[in-house]
């Protein structure tokens, strides 16, 4: 055989192998392990344990979740806590979210000073002009951090404002770095502090969310509504 | 003038093999989906095809036969990254529309030409890759990664 040849027949049998694993994969797409596998990598790769600790689950066709009924999915708590009456067990299985919601007490009345924010975002500038939705089963639609209320811990929780007058609590929660939450308090030089103290920058952001923090030379102490979409923020009037 | 007229080299017809079976390979590219459910038995679906539409990832398994529709929300971004919030899930399958409730989950896409990190991990996300975690109220843990086989509006 020909160097030549030799140099063709090497490259086919490299280039070839991507397409057998592929082909490997179409034969057998389906793969029960005991449990503890894990993928890794995106082009097909699998590693299964080598000591099932249960018995491996029979899925005829599709996908398999054998233990998930036909429920829909159950809207968290609003971050609104009435104090004054206990809610009935799955009385909120079914209520509307509107990540629009936000005020807190003061909903509808911000309508006073507009401190724009120092990097003069355009619309969704901040978010590479991608449209900003809130994700209804999360606090804040994520926007302080990617915190399901189920999932919350105390280590998480960060003060609260309470309304006595209406008698609801409106819990506050740290920002996770790398969060819109954070990228608008670094922009405004915020530091973030616990909610209960006077004195103090309280800003209101999707879905009644609250956060507090320390007041600076651009922003004083006092009540602010947020705009996600531009992250400046109103004062209250 | 005696025109010379010389043979396409061996080789070149390999390297064009090549390039075309990667390129069909590389189009070919699916995703890979773990279920593991509450009793730690784990299901591993294999070549499936990960459709991204607007903000909702579907899912479709190789047999054709199962879908899954991920709704995400409060998309923001990390670097390149974009990083989602899955709120709703539903399985299409045997003429049947199934919610599963999620407790929380994460998903990552890399829509760039570049391979990003993750935040705060060592791990890479390959160009038009997406990363999905979330955990049912049932207690199933979700894991999909994969190329993204088609981006839509």
């Amino acid at each position: 055989m020909s160097g030549s040849l030799r140099s063709v027949v090497a490259l086919v049998l490299v280039a070839s192998l991507p397409a057998a694993a592929l082909a490997q994969n179409h034969a057998s797409s389906h793969v029960s392990s005991g449990g503890g596998g894990h993928a890794s990598g995106g082009s097909g790769r699998v590693s299964t344990p080598s000591a099932p600790a249960a018995p491996p689950a029979q899925s005829q066709h599709g996908f398999s979740f054998p233990n998930e009924s036909n429920v829909r999915p159950i809207p968290p708590p609003r971050p609104v806590a009435p104090s004054r009456s206990v809610a009935q067990p799955g009385s909120n299985m079914h209520s509307p979210v509107n990540g629009n919601v936000t005020g807190g007490p003061y909903r509808g009345q911000f309508h006073g000073r507009v401190i724009y924010n120092p990097r003069r975002w355009g619309g969704w500038g901040w978010n590479r002009g991608i449209h900003w939705y809130p994700a209804p089963i999360y606090w804040g639609g994520g926007f302080w951090g990617p915190f399901a209320i189920s999932g919350l811990t105390a280590g998480l929780l960060f003060g609260s404002i309470i309304d006595y007058q209406d008698q609801a609590i409106y819990p506050s929660y740290q920002i996770e770095p790398s969060s819109p939450g954070a990228e608008l308090l670094e922009n405004y030089g915020l530091t973030q502090t616990e909610c209960g103290p006077p004195n103090l920058v309280v800003i209101w952001g999707p879905d009644n969310s609250v956060i507090c923090a320390y007041p600076n030379d651009l922003v004083g102490a006092g009540n602010y509504e947020l705009d996600p979409t531009t992250l400046t923020i109103v004062s209250r009037s | 003038m005696r025109e010379k007229i010389r043979p396409i080299r061996p080789q070149v017809y390999a390297l064009i093999l090549a390039f075309a079976i990667a390129t069909i390979s590389a189009a070919s590219a699916k995703g890979v989906t773990l279920v593991q459910q509450a009793d730690g038995s784990v299901h591993t679906y294999i070549d499936v095809n990960i459709r991204l539409s607007g903000q909702t990832l579907w899912l479709r398994s190789a047999d054709r036969k199962g879908v899954l529709k991920i709704g995400n929300g409060a998309c923001s971004f990390v670097g390149a990254i974009q990083r989602c919030l899955p709120y709703t899930v539903a399985l299409i399958q045997d003429g049947k529309t199934r919610q599963i409730a999620i407790l929380h989950g994460t998903v990552f896409l890399n829509l760039s030409r570049t391979a990003q990190r993750l935040p705060l991990s060592s791990e890479e996300l390959a160009p038009r890759t997406i990363l999905a975690l979330w955990r049912t109220v049932r207690g199933t843990y979700v894991t999909i990664k994969g190329s993204l086989d088609e981006v839509a509006p």
